[in-house]
């Protein structure tokens, strides 16, 4: 049974003052269920990472309601934000943004050392999802020694560590070359099958959107396409 | 815990550049305030207070604020002398003009001790304190009554002209200087003095008491090898005046001086000044200084120095926390940007700032300890022993507190909130 993981409905957000204001999302709706893989599509300052932003928490809606798995993320308490962004969300970056002192295993433990995992289920937990991730052999390695491909792996794996029910990636693929791009797409879109987990991915390359379950649109602050692949 | 002991290790490997020059800057303003405490000390406290005092395994004499004490009233060992060896007529002329005498002990490598054999009119004078005179700006005589181990007899000792010290000036160990040590006249049962008829003089086999001639001493060459601090202890003020060759004149080519000392019963700042003059004046042969001229002196250009060292103490570490600040600023926006994906992730900003507090805790810990350590270790290579001053470690240690607080205040304003953290996103 398919079960509403995130609810976005009718929400606007702008940045600026006055003259300076600039309306980036005007009405969005959209909804993400368990086991989707949806791809975002827009240019450039459509307003695709302000969307992933905002249900993270980061920043608030200026207008509308986003719930994540049952909660209405606006009305959540700081502390409930960062809870939901622990347990509920898994984020991956454009950049991957690992921890360079630590190694690929360490930085995937960090997330399970946030929520109170002991050492020992935190280091099975990231050496089973490293394993998943096909680095297995890299696991000691810090960030550096990895090439971009391997690091957006260990970004992912790091995103699944708590078991989250979204996934939150913004332009994952936008270091990698396409050959890369296309290994890192293939690996994220089987990630609903193997796991009670949704994605919800910004990208501008078309040539990804074949691993999708269902393409958005978003052009002038509006999803203005949504197509089940 | 374990989340931040996990970052802490994160970001020592990260913020080791950063850290390096904080722990340098702790290391260095541990020693340089000890440096200037221990300038203070030498210059300021010990100076106050005892006149000895064993720095790092050295004996030195510092110049005290503390009075020199002197036999004073009736009860005084120099009014003793005075009242055994003269009779006022015998000498005339000076003995109204009150002095007193002034001690310091001094070892020579020669290894005097300080006992002469001195025994009068039934009375035991053993321990004897030596006499430090002064005149006129110099350190002119030192009167010692001691053994020369050359001779392996008690002598006494005068450092003459040939000493080369200035008031202000330290006698140190290992100072070498010229002393002149009177010729050992065994008194036999003579009278010593003119007009002495009166006093009991016992037969040399019973009183066991030596003499001393001046006119047939020596000069020889002596190496301090340690200084007491009795001579300087709890003397009020005083005028030193040098009269043992002026008692020989007076005491007539056939007659023998040991030593002689006159109290003063009115030993107030004016009545000294005024006596130091009226014998200056007066008696050519004797050179009084109050020796609170002296000491104030120094103590003028130890306040002074102490004003200085505060300020230079006061000046590192007003240095040292801009420094640390700086450092501080400089390591949390080198690590801006893996805070921001903490927080994105979930971390708390309470869990950053932890990470931060204690990494900043452990290494100015360890920065002071080395700090303190350095000099320690010195101490200990160069004399064998440790010398700590638990008042100085103390206020060593309260940099890690300060160091705490300038961290929370940074970690607090540099931190990124979500609002900056949503532009590091989009924009970094």
């Amino acid at each position: 049974m398919n079960r509403e993981f995130l609810t976005i409905n009718d929400v606007y957000k702008g940045f600026g003052e006055g003259d300076n204001r600039v309306e980036i999302l005007k009405g969005v709706n959209l909804n993400l269920t368990n086991g989707e893989f949806v791809m975002m599509l827009g240019p450039s300052g459509s307003g695709k990472s302000t969307i992933l932003h905002l249900i993270a928490g980061l920043t608030p809606v200026d207008r509308g309601q986003i719930e994540v798995c049952g909660v209405n993320v606006q009305k959540c308490s700081t502390n409930k934000i960062l809870e939901l962004r622990r347990r509920t969300i898994g984020y991956v970056f454009q950049d991957f943004r690992l921890l360079q002192g630590l190694t690929a295993l360490e930085n995937v433990m960090v997330p399970l050392y946030a929520v109170g995992r002991s050492r020992s289920v935190a280091k099975k937990r990231a050496e089973e999802l490293l394993e998943l991730m096909e680095l297995s052999h890299r696991m000691h390695h810090s960030p550096r020694k990895l090439s971009g491909g391997e690091q957006q792996r260990v970004g992912i794996a790091r995103a699944l560590a708590n078991e989250p029910k979204i996934i939150l990636a913004d332009e994952p693929t936008g270091n990698l070359d396409q050959r890369l791009s296309d290994g890192i797409i293939k690996m994220l879109s089987t990630l609903p099958q193997k796991m009670e987990v949704s994605i919800l991915m910004v990208t501008h390359n078309q040539q990804l959107t074949k691993y999708a379950t269902r393409i958005v649109g978003l052009t002038d602050g509006q999803i203005e396409v949504q197509s089940n692949v | 815990m374990r989340l931040i002991v996990h970052l802490i290790k994160n970001s020592l490997k990260l913020d080791l550049k950063m850290l390096i020059p904080f722990f340098a800057t702790i290391v260095v303003i541990v020693l340089v305030t000890s440096a200037s405490s221990v300038s203070g000390n030498l210059f300021i406290e010990e100076s106050r207070e005892p006149a000895i005092k064993e720095y790092g395994g050295e004996v030195c004499v510092y110049k005290s604020s503390q009075s020199a004490q002197f036999a004073t009233g009736r009860e005084g060992l120099t009014e003793k002398w005075y009242r055994q060896l003269f009779e006022p007529e015998d000498i005339a002329g000076f003995a109204d003009k009150q002095y007193v005498t002034y001690d310091l002990s001094i070892w020579g490598k020669h290894a005097f001790l300080f006992q002469m054999n001195t025994q009068i009119i039934g009375r035991e004078y053993s321990n004897y304190t030596p006499e430090w005179e002064i005149r006129r700006g110099k350190v002119s005589q030192v009167t010692d009554l001691a053994e020369w181990e050359q001779q392996g007899r008690p002598v006494t000792v005068l450092i003459g002209d040939k000493l080369p010290l200035e008031i202000r000036d330290y006698i140190k160990v290992g100072y070498e200087f010229e002393a002149f040590i009177p010729r050992i006249i065994e008194s036999g049962g003579v009278l010593n003095l003119k007009g002495a008829d009166a006093t009991v003089i016992l037969p040399k086999d019973a009183v066991g008491m030596d003499y001393l001639d001046y006119k047939n001493g020596s000069w020889i060459t002596l190496k301090i090898a340690a200084i007491g601090r009795d001579g300087l202890g709890g003397v009020d003020d005083s005028i030193i005046v040098m009269p043992l060759n002026i008692l020989q004149e007076l005491a007539e080519a056939e007659n023998k001086v040991n030593r002689a000392g006159i109290s003063m019963p009115d030993n107030s700042e004016n009545e000294i000044s005024l006596k130091a003059r009226q014998i200056t004046d007066q008696y050519p042969g004797f050179f009084g200084l109050k020796t609170t001229d002296m000491f104030l002196g120094t103590f003028k250009s130890v306040n002074d120095l102490a004003k200085h060292a505060d300020l230079l103490m006061y000046s590192i570490y007003l240095i040292g926390s801009l420094m640390v600040t700086c450092v501080l600023i400089l390591m949390m926006r080198n690590r801006r940007s893996s805070d921001v994906q903490l927080i994105t992730l979930g971390i708390n900003r309470s869990t950053l700032a932890a990470v931060a507090i204690f990494e900043i805790l452990v290494v100015s810990v360890v920065a002071v300890l080395a700090g303190v350590a350095i000099p320690l270790l010195l101490s200990l290579l160069r004399s064998g022993k440790i010398v700590v001053d638990s008042v100085q470690l103390i206020r060593f240690f309260l940099i890690v507190p300060f160091n705490l607080i300038i961290t929370i205040i940074v970690s607090q304003i540099m931190l990124p909130n979500s609002k900056q953290c949503l532009e590091a996103l989009r924009y970094e």
